[in-house]
């Protein structure tokens, strides 16, 4: 808590005080003394032991004692990323698989034994890993980990399962065509990546899980579901050691096994802003997407980038693009930028939605404000509220079990070290108004985007027209 | 809108391994291993201290719940007021006005609270829903204090003029053409409660009918806000790392003093009752059919809640759940199947849904739903499902206390919508007794047809072949 009697002293001033524009700069700056008081550089992330098991499995283990409760977060390095145009959709199934019965848990007696207890476990398959994530109440930690080792290493796969699960991807894939967004995205990544890598969806497309066979399955886990290919992150309600002798007495005997692929990730940038309608002329109203493939999260660029991003789109409402966008000329509902981290050249992306008519205004002010960016420096004002956001924010990453556990995993899934925000004001000193410029200059050029619309083309072509040629597609294509 | 979970309970924690009984042999050496664990029995636990409740002369209520865990502080000032509030032709005042609330106050222009907070390293946001309205930040601890000068000013009177209403109507505007307009699932939750609600205020979206936005006149909206934004209508709940104390005599500095008066509340009528269920079909640009199917049912303070929790927890949640276990893994008529409550203060709705697979005809997945529904009312329920229920309550309860922010919808919800200070303690007691019994009257108390509602929704040229239980509208 900070100086309380020291705040009063400033709250006196600004009691005494009758002039507004006086109060409020009082407020601001009582606001950045607190901002920059509480906020320790070091110490944001929880103690955590570290270890590998012989056989390669990296473990991390957090105790936190505040909830009788442990969650824990398997990662495994190897996510949707690898999956070929073939089997696409392979890798998300194949660890969907993992919930449908082990050799001492068969069939639904697995989720059966998961549900008794009142805990849960849950499957997650991003583009660079693949998780398995478990909330149970402290009281179970014995048996949550039994039932997590047994569903990697002995899982025990049917074609009945595999047919269930194969028609309800492709019942997935069918429903989120029904999402504008969606769509957007799929579109995107395709044209940024293509039909390899990133550019394929992780819950696959109709043909690539047709195609997907039982073999394919066992031959994907076998691969990938390894210990050497392997973090286990698990943290609550703990005693360290010994979660430790349970971990090693139930995964030592996994074995290792070869390196596990990891694909090359070769964004190509377009020579010419590409500018793509999915026709939809009942659209209510207008979807679009702008971007670009960024950095690896690892770059040295990427502290520049965050602060960047947030100044341009990340930071809501008081973004420039909210502002100039939303507030003051009303041309849309919304819009937003973000940058999907990844372990590779992950997409920057601006995203927001708009009515019909006003559309191909936003998206043309949009390139305006990028536009103003790349040529006029960001005040150092701006600057170091943005830096400040990140302090106090980063915080909040850390605190529960289960959000530091999340960001924990996420970070090694990204190929971040786990200090990245403890060395946030490190990271932020060299990232001055020259290097954000920098950055505009070098990743906002509007001839390296692609932007696609999801709207009746008939009204959206005429104003989209100015920023250069259009690709118009059927809504369905995608 | 969101559906929250707010309660404690103290189970003892009787076998909730039962269901394991016939697992072969490993999975009994597993049981084994751990069925002494159960008679452990531990005592609540709870990440930082009970709230706090101060009530000041002006008739606002503070809650301070103390968490040193982390130098963060979580604020949540919350209105009494809601859909619920809002007659017919004033439908959507309520986000008008919470809208209003970020286009400048006296003391700050319209986006200064939000950069101020921003710049401290915090963030802040707003929600409406049935019945609170509420303003949100989270901050780091140092920042406290200035959230509260913030939100005293912003208390004491948003500077309501012609062009910020117009601002406020605005974005009101664009959040229905975003959220609810241009998006199929948006549509179908208005659909839903508009068929479940004839006559209460629930049946209508948080950002009301568009005729009724564009009709609110500036007295209305002041008149409005004057009655519900005010200190006697507004609870401020503050969880995490500082000094009750000193901020409870802060608060009283700042918000004490602010004029106040009786909050005039227009209390909505019941919900009429239906001869028989109310169905609506439509058809719409989704890949695949989705249907939900809800029950009217008490508001949260009734005593029959906390068994519709327990009885929600084995209709659809978890993978072994009974709806689930029959139409996604048994029959395989559906990818998803999810459901929950409606955490109203008036009555309420529970509800199941179900997003179909591809080829799979909806009355199918429809006959599929009500058959589990039916079974619940004919059959006891086993032993093993009920602890199963209640340990997932268990783990729900312990979720709804992991971070600062759930702290303060937890004690925000109870203390507002139930006005009693016993209530955690009633809950408690209550989902510990629940009986095999309870489960079964219950179910057949709520699950009757004309306490029903179903909205199915199909891709053109899906022909839905309905019996003749439904009338079509």
């Amino acid at each position: 808590m900070s100086d309380l009697p020291a705040m009063l002293q400033i709250w006196m001033m600004i009691m005494m005080s009758s002039n507004k524009k006086i109060f409020t700069a009082i407020v601001g700056l009582l606001a950045m003394i607190a901002a920059g008081a509480p906020i320790s550089e070091s110490g944001i992330v929880p103690d955590y032991q570290r270890f590998n098991l012989p056989n390669g499995m990296e473990v991390y283990l957090v105790e936190d004692h505040r909830l009788p409760m442990i969650d824990f977060f398997m990662l495994f390095g190897t996510g949707t990323a690898p999956d070929s145009s073939r089997t696409s959709g392979l890798c998300s199934i194949s660890l969907s698989m993992l919930q449908d019965g082990t050799e001492n848990f068969p069939d639904t007696l697995l989720t059966s034994a998961i549900d008794s207890t009142g805990g849960s476990v849950r499957f997650i398959a991003n583009r660079d890993g693949s998780f398995i994530e478990g909330t149970f109440l402290s009281r179970d930690l014995q048996f949550s980990l039994e039932v997590l080792a047994d569903m990697v290493q002995r899982p025990k796969l049917t074609e009945t399962n595999l047919d269930r699960k194969k028609r309800r991807f492709i019942s997935i894939s069918m429903q989120r065509r029904s999402v504008a967004t969606d769509r957007l995205a799929n579109v995107l990544y395709n044209r940024l990546y293509g039909e390899e890598g990133y550019g394929l969806s992780p819950n696959g497309t109709r043909a690539g899980i047709d195609n997907i066979e039982l073999e394919d399955i066992k031959a994907f886990l076998d691969a990938n579901m390894r210990p050497n290919n392997a973090t286990l992150f698990l943290g609550g309600d703990i005693s360290a050691s010994e979660a430790r002798k349970l971990i090693n007495r139930l995964f030592s005997d996994w074995q290792p096994g070869k390196e596990s692929y990891k694909p090359i990730v070769n964004p190509s940038l377009p020579d010419s802003l590409k500018i793509i309608i999915l026709d939809y002329p009942d659209a209510p109203s207008t979807d679009f997407l702008l971007g670009r493939s960024a950095v690896p999260a690892g770059s040295e660029n990427t502290p520049a980038l965050i602060l960047f991003d947030y100044i341009l789109g990340g930071g809501g409402e008081i973004s420039r693009l909210w502002q100039k966008v939303v507030s003051e000329q009303s041309l849309a509902t919304s819009v937003g930028s973000s940058v999907d981290w990844s372990r590779q050249n992950g997409a920057w992306m601006i995203s927001g939605n708009a009515s019909n008519d006003m559309a191909a205004g936003a998206i043309l002010k949009i390139i305006g404000v990028i536009d103003e960016l790349r040529e006029i420096r960001v005040p150092f004002k701006e600057l170091d509220e943005a830096k400040n956001f990140f302090y106090g924010y980063s915080l909040g990453y850390y605190e529960s079990t289960y959000s530091s556990l999340a960001m924990m995993a996420t970070l090694k899934r990204i190929g971040v070290d786990q200090d990245f925000y403890e060395k946030l004001t490190e990271r932020f000193k060299v990232c001055d108004p020259n290097r954000l410029r920098g950055i505009a200059e070098k990743l906002l050029d509007k001839k390296n985007m692609i932007i696609v619309v999801s709207g009746p083309a008939d009204i959206l072509r005429p104003g989209l027209s100015q920023l250069g040629k259009i690709e118009v597609m059927e809504y369905g294509e995608y | 809108m969101s559906i929250k979970s707010s309660y404690y309970f103290k189970l003892p924690l009787v076998p909730r391994y039962a269901i394991l009984i016939n697992m072969k042999r490993m999975a009994s050496k597993i049981l084994f291993q751990i069925i002494p664990l159960i008679f452990l029995i531990s005592p609540i636990a709870s990440a930082g201290s009970e709230p706090v409740e101060t009530t000041l002369d002006n008739g606002m209520i503070l809650l301070t719940m103390e968490d040193h865990s982390i130098p963060l502080v979580a604020i949540r000032v919350c209105y009494h007021v809601g859909i619920k509030n809002e007659c017919p032709g004033l439908t959507g005042i309520t986000s008008i006005c919470e809208a209003a609330g970020w286009q400048g106050t006296r003391l700050f222009k319209k986006g200064e609270i939000s950069r101020i907070i921003q710049a401290g390293g915090g963030y802040t946001t707003s929600f409406t829903d049935w019945d609170v309205s509420c303003f949100y930040t989270k901050v780091p601890s140092g920042m406290l204090d200035t959230v509260l000068v913030l939100e005293s000013d912003r208390m004491s009177g948003i500077d309501i003029t012609a062009e910020r209403l117009l601002l406020a109507k605005d974005i009101v505007r664009k959040k229905r053409l975003a959220e609810v307009e241009s998006s199929i699932y948006g549509h179908i939750n208005e659909e839903f409660f508009s068929l479940a609600y004839r006559s209460h205020p629930y049946g209508h979206n948080i950002y009301g009918w568009p005729d009724d936005i564009d009709r609110i006149n500036l007295d209305d909206l002041k008149q409005y806000m004057r009655a519900n934004f005010q200190p006697s209508n507004a609870m401020i709940v503050i969880a995490g790392d500082f000094d009750s104390e000193s901020v409870t005599a802060r608060v009283r500095q700042l918000f004490g003093g602010l004029y106040s008066e009786p909050p005039e509340r227009w209390r909505p009528i019941a919900e009429t009752k239906s001869l028989g269920d109310r169905l609506s079909v439509i058809e719409a640009n989704v890949g695949i059919p989705v249907f939900i199917m809800g029950y009217h049912i008490p508001g949260i303070a009734h005593e029959d809640i906390p068994v519709l929790r327990l009885i929600n927890n084995i209709l659809n949640t978890g993978t072994s759940s009974r709806i689930y276990r029959r139409m996604v893994t048994e029959e395989k008529s559906a990818m998803v199947i999810s459901g929950g409550i409606i955490n109203a203060e008036d009555p309420g709705l529970i509800y199941n849904y179900a997003i179909l697979n591809f080829d799979s005809p909806v009355e199918e997945g429809i006959r599929q739903m009500e058959d589990e529904i039916r079974r619940i009312k004919i059959d006891h329920i086993t032993d093993a499902e009920l602890e199963k229920a209640k340990n997932r309550a268990l783990v729900d309860f312990y979720m709804s206390e992991r971070t600062l922010e759930d702290k303060t919808v937890t004690a925000a919800t109870s203390c507002l919508l139930t006005g009693d200070s016993d209530f955690r303690e009633k809950m408690i007691t209550k989902i510990k007794s629940v009986t095999r019994d309870d489960i079964l009257h219950t179910a057949q108390k709520y699950f009757s047809p004309s306490n029903r509602i179903v909205v199915i929704v199909r891709p053109p040229g899906d022909v839905t072949d309905l019996d003749d239980d439904y009338d079509v509208e």
